[in-house]
């Protein structure tokens, strides 16, 4: 465990950012998709102003699994800051599961495609690749960098 | 020829990859799983080797010979009664400390004993330096090193297996329990000694450390016997508490004087895998995090399964299709595209969705996952006065209940056990999966993943608030605190996960091809009898056995033809979705299921959900029902777990229709 002790503070730093970011988009779209359920505003597109820009549509617990991985980041945080190690684990588990979820999205996207291919009709639904773009595969590109980052520490996981 | 067979029992902890060689060595598929208590039947295969016939039995994980579970006393059972010719003990060699308990008890038996020193690649990995010599001399046994999931070492241990048969002369360590417990043993073994039966079926030593140690089950081995009377007043002379408390210490005194000299470096600390676990049993986080992994499996099982879904589809709407256009006369056509294409087609249809769920489950467990969701619900269920162990066969209640209700075995108190196997059926099985993906498909498209998250969530809701009712009522007790060993954290292989996923996967088809075809001919004869009806119509039979129970359904908004549906599904849950292929007639008017219910005036969203409700409750299938009286051996319970469930599922649907109805 002494290994990790010098780099805490990137991971400190990290686990802030990472933590800032997903509890940010994650309680935006909550609140939005929300809204949209107990039907607060009357269109439910996803070109919506900042919800356009988020790629974020209404998606309750897709949202609230943004809100879970950044709690899991800041829960790190808080454990690092108060000079615990095993902080470390929490940043860890809150990449891994980052990354576990934009495979998902990413998959899901393809399943569509893939159908849609199939079917032949892309025109008729209008779809685009945007529309299946979510948070969760864009702030993915941060606990992937982390990842590869700290790719050897990964390894050692499983020993 | 009786020289030429030698029968080996496949011993040891929990966990600890048992089953895993026992695969390996005979071949066989026995289910393998990262969590204790997978086996708890003892199963046996036969493999030739060097010109002998090995007999091979894998046995249920054990952690002491003093058996408290069912599955327990299975293993103990075999090694003491049946005395196979060699015993070989399974020891995970990153563990080693905590499975020589076992080895010391085993000893005691005197049987001819080989260690597997299994997983050792992860010892090494780890950094251990395992002393195999040192091992050897110390325990007076040989050890061979295995690596099970590879296949390393096999051959070494059955070479070993059959060396050991045929060494003449054998003795095995003991260990000495101190001057004041040695003379009570000896004291003891003298007047076992004069009951001529007991000395020839079990060392007398080992009977009166047994019976010293306070072991229940051994007591009542020898109740019948002469001395039993003699023996009863022995035992009542000392402090059987405090003598069990000090042969175990005695036990563990002897193993940590051993254990230095084997292993090396091989010291307990905190891993990095139990760090982790702080993060997945965090009091906060567990339950969220289990409930979001949950829900991404079913949202891939959903969403990503569609593509390859619409393929097969549209193959069988072309077999529909032609074979309506070439057979001749019409009723073959009918019965071959409405009956068997329309019947085993829609139940093909879900083969992708099976496969996926059963990938990912199957990742999930083998990385060690499932277990710490075990654990984590464990907790809660702890609070509210259930066992934790009873998670365990709910888990594997995903796959199907049949072996769920089996596993309830590895729970020692009855009412707990009697309280899980009522509720294991509420864990929806695969077999009900197709029809939450045809009806959440079609009629909440975006959201399928979810409603079918919320439908499997509902089960295990139903499931522990069931067990609850029945623990305060009719089962009352205290729940047995809970001890769960938490398996180390592995990356999952693909060959593991790809074996799950088609042994799962391989049943369901296997069963669309038996029960499924047969049940879809039978359904589609119901459907053109008597001769002459329109088919599918009111007058058929099925029509008549519809309307006759729908009055019973149609509160919860189920029509005639959903109502027989279900009827059926009795007898497999697939069959649900089958027959409802046959009644709406796929080849016939060229519409797939999915757009001819889409097209059916009486079915909306509310019924939809109220028909995923009590699909998921009503009622056992027959398999199940099977087991259950076998397991409970009562008719009574069994007839119980199956009223119940129908009173559950039609309270639910029921009130899952009425309120959505009020709602709109
Ligand atoms: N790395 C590694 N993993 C192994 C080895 N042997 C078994 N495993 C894994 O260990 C886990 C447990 O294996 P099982 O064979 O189910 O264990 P068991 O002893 O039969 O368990 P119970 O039936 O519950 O008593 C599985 O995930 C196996 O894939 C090995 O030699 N090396
Ligand atoms: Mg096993």
């Amino acid at each position: 465990m002494e290994q990790y002790s010098g780099r805490s503070k990137e991971k400190m730093f990290f686990a802030f950012l990472a933590g800032f970011l997903y509890l940010l988009a994650g309680s935006i779209q909550f609140v939005f998709s929300l809204s949209t359920v107990l039907d607060l505003f009357p269109v439910n597109s996803f070109e919506n102003g900042l919800i356009g820009l988020l790629f974020a549509p209404s998606d309750l617990i897709g949202s609230l699994i943004l809100v879970l991985i950044g709690s899991i980041f800041l829960y790190g945080l808080i454990e690092l800051r108060n000079g615990l190690n095993e902080g470390i684990a929490y940043v860890y588990v809150g990449i891994l599961i980052s990354i576990l979820f934009t495979v998902v999205y990413v998959l899901v996207i393809a399943g569509n495609w893939m159908e849609l291919y199939l079917l032949n009709d892309t025109e008729i639904c209008g779809w685009d690749i945007l529309y299946d773009l979510r948070p969760a595969i864009y702030l993915g590109i941060l606990p992937l960098c982390g990842y590869l980052i700290w790719r050897k520490e990964f390894r050692a996981m499983n020993k | 020829m009786a020289d030429n067979r030698i029968r080996v029992a496949l011993t040891g902890n929990p966990n600890v990859g048992k089953t895993t060689l026992f695969n390996m060595i005979t071949g066989s598929r026995q289910h393998v799983g990262n969590w204790p208590g997978v086996t708890v039947e003892k199963k046996s295969g036969f493999k030739m080797h060097k010109g002998y016939e090995i007999e091979v039995v894998d046995l249920p994980g054990t952690y002491s010979l003093t058996a408290y579970s069912l599955d327990e006393v299975v293993a103990r059972d075999f090694i003491v009664d049946e005395k196979p010719d060699v015993v070989v003990q399974i020891v995970d060699a990153t563990n080693i400390e905590r499975n020589l308990y076992l080895t010391t008890q085993l000893m005691e038996l005197g049987s001819k004993m080989i260690i597997a020193l299994n997983m050792y690649d992860l010892a090494e990995e780890r950094g251990d330096k395992l002393h195999v010599e040192n091992m050897e001399k110390i325990l007076a046994m040989p050890v061979v090193l295995t690596i099970a999931s590879d296949n390393v070492g096999i051959s070494e241990l059955l070479d070993t297996v059959i060396a050991e048969k045929q060494k003449e002369n054998h003795h095995s360590r003991e260990i000495g329990y101190g001057d004041e417990i040695e003379s009570r043993i000896i004291e003891v073994e003298k007047v076992l000694s004069q009951e001529d039966g007991l000395a020839s079926r079990y060392p007398l030593r080992w009977l009166a450390v047994r019976l010293l140690d306070g072991d229940e089950n051994i007591l009542r081995k020898i109740s019948g016997s002469s001395v039993a009377l003699q023996i009863k007043s022995i035992l009542e002379s000392v402090d059987i508490e405090e003598y069990e408390a000090l042969m175990a210490d005695k036990r563990y005194e002897v193993i940590s004087a051993m254990f230095p000299q084997m292993c090396e470096r091989c010291m307990t600390r905190m891993t990095t895998s139990d760090m982790v676990d702080r993060v997945m049993t965090n009091k906060y986080l567990g339950i969220p995090i289990f409930l979001a992994l949950m829900w991404g499996a079913f949202e891939l099982t959903f969403s990503f399964a569609n593509p390859f879904m619409v393929i097969i589809e549209m193959i069988f709407v072309w077999l529909g299709e032609t074979a309506a256009f070439y057979i001749r006369p019409e009723w073959l056509a009918s019965l071959i595209g409405e009956g068997i294409i329309g019947g085993v087609g829609s139940v093909f249809l879900f083969i992708p969705n099976i496969f996926i769920l059963f990938f990912l489950l199957s990742m999930l467990e083998d990385s060690g996952y499932l277990a710490r969701a075990a654990f984590i619900v464990d907790r809660v269920m702890y609070k509210i006065g259930l066992q934790g162990k009873s998670f365990i066969p709910m888990l594997l209640g995903f796959g199907c209940n049949v072996p769920a209700i089996m596993a309830t075995r590895s729970i020692e108190d009855r009412m707990d056990r009697m309280a899980t196997i009522m509720v294991v059926p509420f864990i929806s099985c695969g077999a009900r999966l197709p029809i939450y993906i045809l009806f959440a498909g079609t009629f909440f498209s975006k959201n399928a993943g979810t409603v079918i998250f919320c439908i499997y969530l509902l089960g295990i809701l139903v499931a522990v608030a069931s067990a609850k009712l029945l623990r305060t009522t009719t089962l009352k007790g205290h729940p047995a605190p809970f001890i769960l060993e938490l398996p180390p954290y592995r990356v999952p292989t693909l060959k593991n996960s790809i074996r799950h996923m088609w042994d799962n996967g391989s049943m369901y088809i296997r069963k669309a091809g038996t029960i499924i075809l047969g049940g879809s001919v039978v359904i589609w004869l119901l459907a053109a009898l008597p001769w002459g009806v329109e088919y599918g119509s009111e007058d058929s039979f099925i029509g008549i056995v519809g309307h006759a129970i729908q009055p019973l359904l149609g509160p919860l908004g189920f029509d005639w033809k959903i109502s027989v549906s279900l009827l059926f599904g009795f007898v497999a849950k697939e069959i649900v979705v089958a027959s409802l292929g046959v009644l709406y007639g796929v080849g016939d008017d060229e519409l797939a299921l999915t757009d001819s219910l889409l097209a059916d005036p009486n079915m909306y969203g509310i019924t939809a959900l109220s028909l995923m409700v009590f699909s998921l409750l009503y009622m056992p299938c027959i398999a199940v029902v099977g087991i259950i009286k076998k397991e409970t051996g009562s008719w009574k319970w069994t007839a119980f777990s199956v009223a119940y469930g129908l009173a559950v599922a039609w309270l639910l649907a029921f009130i899952v229709f009425q309120g959505g109805k009020l709602l709109n």
